[in-house]
Parts: structure tokens; C-alpha cells; sequence
């Protein structure tokens, strides 16, 4: 009976190896891919590194993916556990070319200093996360003077991490774990086609086709090729990653405007992007509930960051009160002026968009606006609940459509569920953070760099830097983790060691 | 005017629309819960899901403004409950489907006017249409 037990956990978690396996083929190809950048930009020290993390991960990757030739499927604990653990292991892979490169014995001396943060590993692992979640939160002081391969690199890892590395896995081969499941663990995702392949299918060529658009949208407007192709990346994937000095700060209004457009496409959903790309319904992008509140947010919010500012007596372009707002909404990161000197009530604001983030099934982080709709409405229903009579039926409307009373209370409980461990988790970090950072930061300043971390923004007030303790690294990594799983994967693979614990008692 | 549907079946939805279209007040009360979405997935007015028997769902459905009570139910026997009710708050249109013919000179007895057998009644009007010829 024991021995059959273990037998069938052993086999569980060879299953699990084996699809971590299959996810540690993505940075050893994408690192395959950023070859050519490092030979056109002539670095050839970033080559080795290159060559290291695409041999490492796909070694590795084909070792833990040959080991178990069981066909098993394994049970949604399972799914959620491999995408979390993988969520885990890839972003140190993607940390290979970052540490080698910044090491490199070949790089010439007179190297800008900005590459000298990445000499510690505990940075390199740090923008690799920040990069996969597609947080923005850097360890680097100019981006500008970072080598092109990196910072090709660094776009390539929110690229990716936008859409998800288990979306990108299951569009290219089969996991051994029922591929749906995985896909639900990784957060973020919708169904838009008839099957789980033709959905992630649909949603690649929705992100490629609007990268490629953002790209000559940018470069119209101003920047140069280089620019555009990196800026567009990482502003669809609402990462927020940036090659130029100071982000978007030194570029002109028509630029700022572009890039505007570019987050507020990636915060809404691949759903109602399809419906827009496929029937030329333009409506498509503010049809339902969750989009008229992106665009609602996006007014008022605009707006009342507007009046704070005023009252602070603040000079701020209105272009820049604009772009902030819907950087922080979208949970994009992009910057165009400095917020460390802004008073608690601006920041305050601004972590409460954090909080909300993008549409459900965008590339966006945060609570998700599909669920502020949910428990939006939990609140009028509660109310007219009370002025109900006895016998009289209750409507629950959603998106113009009638829920069931039972459907309704799933919806409101897992939205609540939801907005309750991503307060609580952030409120962990916000205590963790308080003790770690520099006397010189408020505890506004910790807030908001935590809703920033948890929702994958990367606006800054300053505490995500080189000099900040490891241990802070390492709250800030895993707020970044736990956010872009949507929490309860993350909250599952932490649980299970605990769980082992028990049970062998 | 305000109109009480008692039962959810076909006629049911026509004739609320019928009353809507000419500005009326509609309440429907209906015992089963299905039938009860059916009908508010359609129209916005307010639906009761009760069985007509039991407690005081017709003043829950406020009958003393009631202009008429229409009964719909497939059950002569809710039907004739219906109309006792209505009478006994005095709304001043009673109307019922029937059912069973035979029961409708005691209908009639108490001032209600009744429908009966209305598939009947469309198969006769189809037929007229032949015999017209």
C-alpha cells in the first residue's frame, strides 16, 4: 500500500520534471535568437554568455523532459505547482547572459559603470524576474548605456513574459499535464478559440501584429529603429523595460502619445482584440464591462491625478499627468517624469491604480479589472438584496448578460478571494520592506514600490536599487512572482513543502 | 394600469408584451424557478418566485393596485385559487385560462371571465380559414 502510494508520487513528479523540462527550453531558444543581435551590434563578449544560457537551459531542459516517459496526466495541484516552479527556474536562467555578460574578461575596462550593478548575481536575478513578470523594475541607472544585446535581452524577457512562457510553450509542443490546466495556473488567461491551441495561436498572432505596429507606430512618431522595436516590446507586454535614458522622459509629446496608445492596447484583453482584428468592430474595445472601466479609470484617473497635482502646486504637463496614469493603470512602468518628490496623496493615487491594473487577459498585472466590475457589482447587488421583497427574483446582469444567483456568488467569491490575498500578500511585503529600506523613504514610498512589484508595474520611488539589502531583492522577486501568477499557484507551491511535512507525521 | 400574471407559460410572455407595449405595470408570480429566468432573461418587470397558495404573496405583489389578475397556469385548481384571492382583495378585472370547460359556469358564477380550452380555439380559428372558402 505505501510502496504503491510512493510509486504514483514518484510518478507525479516525474510528470511535473518533465514539463519544467519543456519550459526550459524558452530562454535557452530565445537566447538562440538574441545571437544575431550580439553579432550585429559587434559584442562579441555577450556571445559566450549567450551560448552559455542557450546550452544550459536546453541541456537541462532535454535531461529533466527524456527522464519520464510516462504519459501520465497530472491533477490541476500539479498543473499549478509545475507552472509556478517553472515561473521560478526560468527567470534564473534568463539571469545567465545578464551576470556572464557584466563579467565578461573581454569587456573593455572603460565600459559605462551602468553594467557594474550585474556583476552581483542577486541583481542579474532580480532583472531577470522583473523582466519575465513583466514588471519593469531595473537595477540598472542608465539604460541607455547598457550593451544592445542586453538590452535587447532585457525587452526580449518582458516580451515574453507579457504573453506567458506557458502560452509560448503550448502553441509550439504538447506538455505531458493537461496543457489547459497549466495554462489556467499561469494566470492571465481567456479563452478565444474553439481550443486551447487555437487560442494560444490566436493570441501570438494578436501580439506579433500589434508589436509590429507599435513599432512603426514609434518610429513614425519620432524614435529611432532601435528604439521603437524595444520601446514597442516591452509596451505591449506592459513591462515597462527601457533602452533610453530616463524612459520615455527625453522624447516629444507625439512620441509620449504613441506610447500612450501602445500600453492602453496592451492592458486590453486578447478576447476583445480579437473580435477587433478579426470583425473590424472598433466597439470590440469598450463593449463589455471591464473595458468601459479601463476607459472610465483612464478619464477620471487622469483627472484627479490632474487636481492633486494642482493642489500640491506641482507643475506637471498635462501630456505627463496622462502618461503616468495610464503607465500605472496598464501596470506598464514607462516614465516620463520623476515621482520620488510627489506627496503621499499623488502617490497613494497612483498605487491604487497600480492595484486595479489592465483587463482581464491583457498582458497586464495587478487585481485584474474584470474583478474590481465583479465585486463593483457584488456591492450593488448586496444593496438592492436588502430592498428586495421576500419572494421578489434578483437580477445579477453582467456584461448584459443574467447570471444565475449561483454562477453570480462563484464570480464574486473568486474575484474577492483574489483582491484579499493580493492586499494581504502585498501587505507582507510592504512590512518586510519598511524594516529593509533606507531611512531616506517613506512608507508611501514602500507602498507603492510593493503594489508596484505585486502587479508587475515598475514605476519607481527609488527602493528597487543595487544597494538595497538581499533580502529586500528577495521580497521584491517574490512579490513579482506571486503577482504575475495571480497568486494562487505561487501560494500552492509554497504550501506544499508544509503539506509533505504534515503527512509524513 | 398594473396587471398580475399568475404562471409562466407561453401566452404568458406575449402577453406581457402586449402590456408593456401599451405602457402598463406588469408583475409575474411564478412557483418554478426556471420558468421565473425565462421570463426575466425577456423583460425587466418585476418576477415573484412563489407558488400562489401559500402565504401572502399576492400583497407582496402589492394587490391592492392591481388593475386585473390574469391566471395562466396549466392547474384549474391554482387558477380558481388565484381568482378567490383576487376577489377577496377586490381587483377589479379577474381573468383565468381554463382548462377543464366543465368548470366554467362556476368561473362565471363568481364574475370572472374565463378562457377556456384555448387550443381549441386555435384549431377552430385555423379551420375557419378552409371553411371560409
Amino acid at each position: 500500500m505505501g510502496t504503491l502510494k510512493k510509486s504514483q508520487s514518484i510518478k507525479t513528479l516525474k510528470t511535473v520534471l518533465r514539463d519544467i523540462g519543456l519550459l526550459l527550453h524558452v530562454p535557452g531558444v530565445m537566447a538562440l535568437v538574441s545571437i544575431p543581435v550580439c553579432l550585429i551590434a559587434r559584442e562579441t563578449y555577450a556571445l559566450i554568455p549567450l551560448l552559455t544560457c542557450a546550452i544550459a537551459s536546453l541541456i537541462i531542459g532535454q535531461l529533466l523532459f527524456r527522464q519520464a516517459q510516462t504519459k501520465t496526466s497530472n491533477r490541476i495541484p500539479y498543473a499549478m505547482a509545475t507552472a509556478a516552479l517553472g515561473w521560478l527556474l526560468v527567470p534564473l536562467f534568463g539571469a545567465i547572459p545578464l551576470l556572464m555578460t557584466a563579467n565578461a574578461s573581454n569587456l573593455s575596462p572603460d565600459f559605462s559603470t551602468t553594467i557594474l550593478p550585474f556583476q552581483n548575481p542577486w541583481n542579474c536575478i532580480f532583472e531577470a524576474f522583473s523582466g519575465f513578470t513583466s514588471t519593469g523594475l531595473s537595477m540598472a541607472f542608465n539604460y541607455s548605456e547598457l550593451p544592445n544585446t542586453l538590452q535587447w535581452w532585457r525587452s526580449l524577457m518582458e516580451w515574453v513574459g507579457g504573453v506567458g512562457v506557458i502560452v509560448l510553450v503550448i502553441s509550439l509542443l504538447q506538455p505531458t499535464t493537461e496543457p489547459y490546466q497549466l495554462y489556467n495556473a499561469e494566470g492571465r488567461s481567456q479563452r478565444i478559440g474553439l481550443t486551447l491551441s487555437q487560442t494560444v495561436k490566436r493570441i501570438w498572432w494578436i501580439y506579433i501584429v500589434y508589436t509590429l505596429g507599435g513599432i512603426f507606430l514609434l518610429r513614425i512618431a519620432g524614435m529611432s529603429w532601435w528604439e521603437a522595436l524595444n520601446h514597442s516590446m516591452t509596451g505591449i507586454a506592459t513591462g515597462g523595460f527601457s533602452v533610453s535614458e530616463g524612459s520615455i522622459t527625453n522624447y516629444s509629446p507625439a512620441v509620449k502619445l504613441a506610447v500612450i496608445l501602445v500600453m492602453i492596447l496592451g492592458a486590453i484583453s486578447f478576447s476583445n482584440h480579437y473580435k477587433f482584428l478579426r470583425h473590424g468592430k472598433i466597439s470590440a474595445l469598450w463593449s463589455d464591462n471591464q473595458h468601459q472601466a479601463l476607459w472610465l479609470l483612464l478619464f477620471v484617473g487622469t483627472a484627479l491625478l490632474w487636481g492633486f497635482n494642482a493642489l500640491a502646486n506641482r507643475e506637471v504637463a498635462f501630456i505627463d499627468i496622462l502618461f503616468q496614469w495610464t503607465s500605472a493603470l496598464t501596470t506598464c512602468g514607462f516614465n516620463t517624469v520623476s515621482i520620488v518628490d510627489w506627496d503621499g496623496g499623488a502617490k497613494l493615487l497612483m498605487v491604487l491604480a497600480m492595484a486595479v491594473g489592465g483587463a482581464a487577459g491583457s498582458t497586464a498585472g495587478g487585481i485584474k479589472l474584470s474583478r474590481l466590475v465583479i465585486i463593483f457589482k457584488a456591492i450593488i447587488w448586496r444593496f438592492r438584496r436588502i430592498s428586495l421583497l421576500p419572494h421578489e427574483m434578483m437580477r445579477y446582469y453582467l456584461n448584459g448578460e443574467l447570471l444565475t444567483e449561483s454562477e453570480a456568488s462563484r464570480r464574486v467569491d473568486a474575484a474577492a478571494v483574489l483582491a484579499i490575498l493580493w492586499l494581504s500578500v502585498s501587505v507582507v511585503g510592504v512590512f518586510v520592506l519598511q524594516y529593509l529600506k533606507l531611512p531616506t523613504y517613506d512608507l508611501i514610498d514602500v507602498i507603492f514600490e510593493v503594489a508596484s512589484a505585486t502587479s508587475g508595474v515598475g514605476l519607481s520611488t527609488g527602493i528597487a536599487h543595487p544597494d538595497l539589502p538581499w533580502l529586500g531583492k528577495l521580497t521584491l522577486i517574490g512579490l513579482m512572482w506571486i503577482g504575475r501568477l495571480e497568486i494562487i499557484s505561487a501560494l500552492l507551491l509554497l504550501s506544499l513543502p508544509i503539506k509533505t511535512l504534515i503527512n509524513r507525521k | 394600469m398594473y396587471l398580475i400574471i399568475v404562471g409562466a407559460g407561453l401566452v404568458t410572455k406575449q402577453l406581457i408584451s402586449i402590456a408593456l407595449e401599451r405602457g402598463h405595470k406588469v408583475a409575474v408570480i411564478e412557483k418554478d424557478v426556471e420558468r421565473a429566468r425565462n421570463i426575466m432573461q425577456e423583460f425587466d418587470i418585476s418576477i415573484f418566485n412563489a407558488d400562489i397558495a401559500k402565504g401572502k404573496i399576492l400583497e407582496e405583489a402589492n394587490v391592492e393596485k392591481a388593475d386585473a389578475i390574469i391566471a395562466t397556469t396549466k392547474d384549474d385548481s391554482v387558477n380558481l385559487m388565484t381568482m378567490i384571492l383576487g376577489k377577496q382583495y377586490g381587483v377589479k378585472h379577474l381573468i383565468t385560462l381554463l382548462q377543464e370547460k366543465e368548470h366554467q359556469a362556476m368561473f362565471e358564477k363568481l364574475d370572472i371571465r374565463v378562457l377556456s380550452d384555448p387550443e381549441k380555439l386555435i384549431a377552430d380559428r385555423l379551420y375557419s380559414f378552409i371553411d371560409s372558402d
